[in-house]
């Protein structure tokens, strides 16, 4: 700003306009690599084995990866000689010794979180030491395990002969199980799961605007500037809602496609409470809310049309339809002071601090049913149920 | 509406293209009214509020016009008493009685720099200074520009009024540098005064009676030394923004700040800090103030102090003038004395070593770094009676206690000392690289793409943090 400066040249004329281009190009070039560095990740898991089977892949007994969410810790999977996420065997249970199997996908696995923080792990802390024996633990599900997979893997838990079945779905579960193309599921494929047949992957042609967005999505810096953007709910919410179908859940009644996925879920209930019947073994269904709908409450912000009861009572009537327990997490969450913390904000799982409070909250539930394969457990988990604000 | 803020800039380009749709005078006269009651009117929804501030603007439209050109000068003293007396009144100092102030809330938004302008205007017009009489269009404009409503720069009418009159060319490189000044302003304000602001809170809720020494002295070290940088980067930014918005506008406005913290001492200091209003105050308050002393004290060993007194006289009233409780009397108590303070220490050096000695000195660079450090811990420390009460000044001490207080302004000293030399020696090295005649960093290749860094970083700031930009601490004067 010194001086009388000089008038523009033609040079000028282009120059200047790549320098901006260069500078934001390099600041961009930057800050990816800089949020690469700080906000290491690690999503691949090296014991999953692809398979060809109709679940796709399985993980390598006894083996043990690390993994990483960018907003997360590292933190390790540690597979038992079935391929289990459990650091018990899958043998039979000694005398005394009460089982639980954990079917699902990602939330249900522990995706994301240490070993001690998943909802399974919790679940079998808190029952222990609220009933006169120890429950252990075998967890079956894993992220990619969604829609009708979840008969196959039914049939798999079965055979290891708990005292019940759980099942934990969230709106992203249920949304993903259209995209569900597997062939019709037979008892013959039941009783032992085929490994020879191949599924043939789909190759889609991917466009210019497709790879673009891809980039943008797989994003190291962009995944930070979510973060901190997300941590504001008034700046999180509209985002959200603004996904339209993803969102839509939030508004009742449902869209069509909703109402639709509803129905292939009821159907999915249906069969995997008719395989625990079969069995005589309770099936427990554990709703896990979308973090909008938990940071509505913290934001006290809920746009108009939103009701964030509908979906969950719209599960709770497909669950007592066919006999199974239903168990929904919102509550717990709902009152917690600090509700963000309690999933990682970009990616949508919950947290390490979320996910061992649905596992306390779940085992006061089925301690508290008053029948059923823990009758005799009693009390509360400190930190399960904390009193509502007044 | 809040400055510098993204409505705010809307607001300013919309005006800006109808202001220049025509060449005319009187379409500009008008568009600049219309936008200028448009900001004002955007601070309150309730027109009663806005009594108090258009009477005072009729006020002095109408003394300035009754005392021109050294008219009636017994009603113009009489009339420059009432100004100041209906300032203090509708500001509401504290020393005038609570009963006679207005009971309803009222618009006071930059009330202060409006005082200042009008009151210009009346001296300089029954002095004459202003050839032609002011017209109404003209002084509304003038006094409620919206440019520099909020907190200035204090431009003179003399020069406002020549641009209204002459025009000011507009070219591509015009508007390229006001676009550098906005993008450096605005990134000072909501991004550099945010971090600081935040670092300095940061260290006063850190600061407690169970800190080991050591802690105390680096929280109370940041509290003081911070707020002054703060302060700058805060006032300054605003200030680069409303310049380069009015560029748009073909209006120049004076600068407000030089390096403040480059000064060596507190009278070249408070000539690049808020440079328009001790211009003000040099023009209509130590200017007269001299003139009046010289011509009383005719003896020649007093004679040289008298700068002395009336120094400390404009200074301490710079200090009252920013707020109305006694923390502010103290500020301009400590302001008014660290520059006459500095004045006797120059006159007494001057003696002793004579002139040339004394000059060369203070050419020295390590006096240089010395004095620099020196006059940032005393501008950081009076600063406490600046943005602190009482109570917040009190407990602080308290839990400093004396050691931890004496060691805080020795190192206050020393690190201001050091980084303030240090800048100085990379500012020369960077401004000695040159390329065709003009120092690299000048280049508008360098400064595109430091503005393009600057303006990548403060939307990722403002857009990632999703924080409003501090507001202006001169707001509220």
């Amino acid at each position: 700003m010194s001086g009388i400066p000089s008038p523009l040249t033609f040079r000028d004329a282009w120059l200047l306009p790549l320098i901006c281009l260069a500078t934001v190009l390099i600041m961009l070039i930057g800050a990816e690599a800089a949020a690469q560095v700080f906000w290491p990740e690690e999503k691949d898991n090296s014991c999953v084995v692809h398979d060809g089977t109709l679940l796709g892949f399985h993980h390598r007994p006894h083996c043990v990866s690390r993994m990483k969410a960018a907003e997360g810790p590292w933190y390790t999977n540690r597979y038992n000689e079935c391929g289990y996420r459990s650091m018990a065997s899958c043998a039979p249970v000694p005398p005394g010794v009460r089982r639980i199997a954990f079917i699902g996908a990602s939330i249900s696995g522990g995706h994301l979180v240490e070993y001690e923080h998943t909802i399974a792990t919790s679940l079998g802390q808190s029952l222990t030491a609220m009933c006169t024996a120890p429950v252990q633990i075998q967890n079956l599900a894993a992220a990619g395990y969604t829609g009708r997979k979840n008969i196959i893997r039914m049939a798999e838990a079965l055979r290891l002969h708990p005292q019940a079945v759980v099942f934990v779905q969230t709106p992203v579960d249920i949304e993903n199980q259209l995209d569900d193309t597997l062939p019709p599921i037979t008892d013959a494929i039941l009783a032992v799961p085929p490994k020879t047949a191949v599924r043939v992957k789909k190759i889609r042609k991917v466009g210019l605007i497709q790879q673009a967005s891809g980039i943008i999505r797989e994003s190291r810096a962009v995944v930070v500037a979510q973060h901190f953007m997300f941590s504001d709910p008034s700046v999180y919410i509209p985002l959200f809602m603004a996904n339209g179908d993803k969102a839509a859940f939030l508004k009742p009644p449902f869209t069509p496609l909703w109402q639709s996925r509803l129905a292939r879920f009821d159907e999915l209930i249906a069969a995997l409470a008719d395989q625990a019947h079969r069995a005589n073994v309770p099936f427990v269904l554990v709703f896990v809310p979308h973090q909008a709908e938990i940071a509505m409450e913290a934001g006290a912000t809920r746009p108009p049309g939103v009701d964030p009861l509908a979906f969950p009572k719209a599960l709770e009537a497909i669950a007592i339809r066919h006999g199974a327990v239903f168990v929904d997490a919102s509550e717990i969450l709902r009152r917690q002071p600090d509700p963000a913390s309690l999933y990682y904000r970009v990616d949508g799982h919950p947290s390490g601090k979320g996910q061992p409070m649905i596992g306390r909250s779940l085992a006061e539930h089925l301690a508290n049913l008053g029948s059923g394969p823990f009758f005799d457990c009693h009390g509360s988990v400190a930190g399960a149920l904390p009193p509502k604000a007044s | 509406m809040t400055v510098p803020s993204v409505l705010f800039l809307i607001f300013a380009l919309c005006a800006a293209v109808v202001f220049n749709l025509s060449v005319a005078k009187p379409w500009r006269q008008a568009v600049l009214l219309v936008v200028n009651i448009g900001f004002l009117a955007s601070f309150s929804h309730d027109p009663v509020a806005f009594i108090p501030f258009l009477g005072f603007l009729a006020f002095g439209f109408l003394a300035q016009g009754a005392t021109r050109e050294g008219g009636r000068p017994r009603l113009f003293l009489a009339l420059v008493v009432l100004m100041v007396a209906a300032f203090v009144w509708l500001k509401r100092y504290s020393f005038v009685p609570k009963e006679t102030f207005l009971a309803y809330p009222y618009l006071l938004i930059g009330f202060s720099y409006v005082f200042f302008r009008v009151l210009h205007l009346l001296i300089d017009s029954h002095q004459g200074a202003i050839e032609r009489k002011v017209g109404l269009v003209s002084y509304l404009n003038y006094t409620l520009n919206f440019t520099t409503l909020i907190s200035g720069p204090i431009q003179r009418y003399q020069d406002f009024h020549r641009m209204e009159t002459e025009r000011l060319p507009l070219g591509l490189v015009d508007m390229g540098t006001a676009v550098e000044r906005v993008v450096i302003g605005y990134f000072k304000v909501a991004v550099v005064s945010l971090a600081l602001s935040a670092v300095q809170h940061q260290a006063l809720q850190h600061l407690g009676p169970s800190l080991f020494l050591t802690d105390k002295v680096i929280s109370g070290a940041l509290i003081a030394a911070v707020y002054p940088v703060y302060l700058y980067f805060n006032f300054s930014g605003y200030t680069d923004v409303v310049i380069g918005v009015a560029r748009f506008f073909r209006i120049e406005l004076p600068e407000n700040f030089n390096r403040p913290f480059s000064s060596e001492n507190a009278i070249i200091f408070w000539g690049r800090w808020h440079m328009t209003l001790s211009g003000w105050l040099r023009t209509y308050v130590y200017n007269p103030l001299m003139m009046q002393g010289m011509s009383r004290i005719t003896a020649p060993g007093l004679a040289r102090y008298i700068s002395v007194g009336v120094l400390f006289v404009t200074f301490f009233l710079i200090g009252v003038w920013h707020g109305r409780t006694s923390e502010f009397l103290v500020f301009g108590l400590l302001t008014g004395g660290g520059v006459a303070t500095n004045q006797l220490y120059q006159v007494t050096m001057q003696q002793w070593l004579k002139p040339k000695g004394y000059r060369a000195l203070a050419a020295g660079a390590f006096y240089k770094a010395c004095t620099r450090g020196l006059n940032f811990t005393w501008f950081a420390f009076t600063q406490l009676w600046f943005w602190s009460n009482w109570q917040q000044i009190g407990d602080i001490a308290r839990t400093l206690g004396p050691a931890a207080a004496a060691l805080d302004v020795l190192v206050v000293f020393l690190a201001s000392t050091i980084i303030l030399a240090t800048m100085a020696a990379v500012r020369g090295g960077l401004l000695s690289l040159s390329w065709g005649g003009a120092p690299v960093v000048m280049s508008r290749y360098v400064r595109t793409a430091w503005l393009t860094a600057l303006v990548v970083t403060a939307v990722s700031f403002t857009l990632l943090l999703n924080a409003p930009a501090p507001d202006i601490v001169y707001k509220a004067f």
